[in-house]
């Protein structure tokens, strides 16, 4: 076993041990499991939502962007930004609105909000979809590391069995409070490692970071640098809008706004989590690194240029540190997708359609349905080659569909009927379907168009259908549903 | 966005759960659009690689910039926001005479 191997082992066992230590004091009631009791502070909840947004596609993905296609990956960097001005806005009404009603899933939001149950369904399952190959990245990025980082020893697949059994026992164990310690620890390592070897490795091999852009350059002229056509300024821009507008939209960042104790963990969390953010910096600074030193990762494998660098620059304990904080990146998302989908299964559809079922059936179908979840990811990891990528881009765009109605919903009472919410967001959800399977960009839908409107992203036509079909649904039923949706209580 | 829907008047003969806390919007809030404005509108002629500023490519060292400015400029709505008790500790559930529900 390589040296690698054994740092990655136990920081396994710690996680799992900080599992443990989490749950103590706590009665594992549905409301401590999934949203920690609502009792997290500024820094607890700031962990949550950076350990979310910090995973293994920043960490992997980040790298092999900037490794395999150059400026385009500089977007990574602006959605967040752009994010989090809006969440200072945008996440106390929402808190402010659940907290009092005991929210636990984004679901009970539109069941709340719009006084529906289907529309409550149709978000449970909409989320979920688009969390499973959330998931399903993870584990598959999990594999990647390590395996990568035991040189070649443990396949990936016994590395993305290995990992999934860590996963199901943290979760169980001890819900949302094992995901925030394990956060801390993580954070604490990703910063330390990404901006170490994100200093470092063009210090080492390049002399310097303009040193090293300025022979990028050279070598690849235009590749520091948005192209004319293709990922042009205006996908750059319709692509930032469509992630930052998704950004909170995933049910298991919408999930954590109920973690916090008062609104003003959001506002705090405004100023610091865009400074926090250029720790992405870093991970490009690690890709770019890469791009002339470990040159000829094609396609999907430019997500290996990170490991590949570091394993030609470090020793393997050194590996197994950067390992470390990779597995980690792939854990705390990980665990808190299964606890978010697993609580939406068992609150949202399960409850909704038994609607005698009692909380305690509730809370144990909860934890019971992490093992399955994790199972299914597991075989769509170890079953799908490339459709993954596709996979998680329709997650982005079916995330995303859910906006309009929510932000209509955020007034004293909804701007519009159930009716129009539900037509839009399964019109826009049936849009990005069609459009995903089909394998369609604005260039295939719209031959004639000129280049300016042939770049833009295509989840941007979807988010169109949804606005259209939701505005008619609105005018048709107006009068018909306004008097009903006027009481403010759950049904 | 956002910015742009202020809330609708509350009717007065029905009371309303949030009524404790408005939504109050003034203008400074509009700050909050700059950093959109600079990442978004800017990247049309910030896309060059010349000047290196900081070693950075100057596409990369805008969106740097940027990225750093809306966290300060997110401080200085907060600030504002708490001098006027918009923020801060007035909105703590924790205090139960906040909470109308």
């Amino acid at each position: 076993m390589s040296p690698a191997l054994g740092v990655l082992i136990a920081f396994f066992a710690i996680a799992i041990g900080l599992g443990l230590v989490a749950r103590r004091g706590h009665t594992m009631s549905l409301e401590q499991w999934s949203v920690g009791g609502r009792g997290f502070g500024s820094v607890f909840v700031f962990l949550l939502m950076a350990g979310e947004i910090y995973t293994t596609f920043t960490f992997l993905g980040g790298s092999g962007w900037a490794y395999g296609r150059g400026a385009p990956a500089f977007y990574i960097l602006c959605y967040g930004a752009i994010a989090y001005s809006a969440s200072y806005f945008l996440l106390p009404v929402i808190w402010r609105y659940a907290q009092p009603r005991k929210l636990v899933s984004q679901a009970d939001f539109f069941v709340a909000k719009y006084e529906s149950r289907p529309l409550g369904i149709l978000v449970a399952v909409v989320s979920v979809i688009a969390l499973i190959p959330y998931l399903v990245l993870q584990l598959k990025g999990l594999g990647i590391i390590v395996s990568e980082a035991s040189y070649g020893s443990v396949t990936p697949t016994t590395a993305v069995w290995a990992g999934t059994a860590a996963l199901i026992a943290y979760v169980v164990i001890s819900g949302v409070r094992g995901s925030a310690w394990t956060a801390a620890l993580k954070d604490v390592m990703i910063l330390v490692v990404v901006v170490v070897i994100g200093i470092y490795l063009p210090l080492h091999h390049h002399g310097g970071f303009r040193e090293m852009f300025v022979a990028i350059d050279t070598a690849k002229p235009g590749f520091l640098t948005l192209p004319a056509t293709g990922m042009s300024p205006v996908w750059f821009v319709s692509t930032v809008m469509l992630t930052a507008l998704g950004f909170y939209m995933w049910p298991q960042f919408f999930a954590s706004v109920y973690t916090a104790k008062n609104e003003d963990v959001f506002r705090k969390n405004a100023v610091v989590l865009p400074l926090y953010q250029l720790v992405i910096l870093f991970v490009f600074f690690a890709g770019f690194a890469a791009v002339l030193t470990v040159p000829g990762l094609a396609g999907p494998e430019a997500d290996l240029s990170l490991l590949r660098i570091a394993k030609q620059t470090f020793g393997p304990w050194s590996v197994g540190i950067i390992g470390a904080a990779g597995l980690l990146t792939a854990l705390v998302p990980g665990s808190m997708i299964l606890i978010t989908a697993a609580t939406i299964i068992a609150q949202n559809i399960y409850r909704a359609l038994v609607p005698t079922a009692s909380d305690r059936t509730v809370s144990v179908l909860a934890r019971a349905l992490v093992p399955v979840l994790a199972l299914v990811a597991v075989v769509m990891t170890l079953s799908g080659g490339q459709g993954i990528v596709a996979l998680l881009l329709m997650g982005y765009n079916f995330v995303t569909q859910l906006f309009p109605a929510l932000i209509l919903s955020l007034g004293e009472r909804p701007k519009i009927s159930s009716t129009a919410a539900f037509s839009g967001i399964l019109a826009g959800e049936l849009t990005v379907a069609s459009i995903t399977l089909t394998g369609s960009t604005v260039a295939t839908l719209l031959p004639s168009a000129p280049q300016l409107v042939k770049d833009l992203n295509v989840g941007i036509v979807a988010l169109i259908v949804n606005v259209i079909v939701l505005t008619v649904a609105a005018f048709l039923t107006r009068n018909r549903e306004a008097p009903a949706a006027a009481s403010l209580e759950r049904p | 966005m956002i910015h742009d829907s202020p809330r609708p008047p509350a009717d007065p003969a029905r009371p309303t759960v949030a009524a404790h806390q408005p939504l109050v919007f003034h203008p400074y809030h509009a700050l909050a659009l700059l950093p959109m404005l600079g990442l978004l509108g800017g990247v049309w002629f910030a896309n060059r690689v010349e000047p290196y500023v900081l070693g950075l490519p100057f596409l990369l060292f805008w969106i740097v910039m940027w990225v750093v400015a809306a966290s300060a400029i997110m401080w200085i709505i907060w600030a504002l926001d708490r001098r006027r008790g918009l923020a801060g500790s007035a909105t703590d559930p924790t205090d139960d005479t906040e909470r109308s529900s």
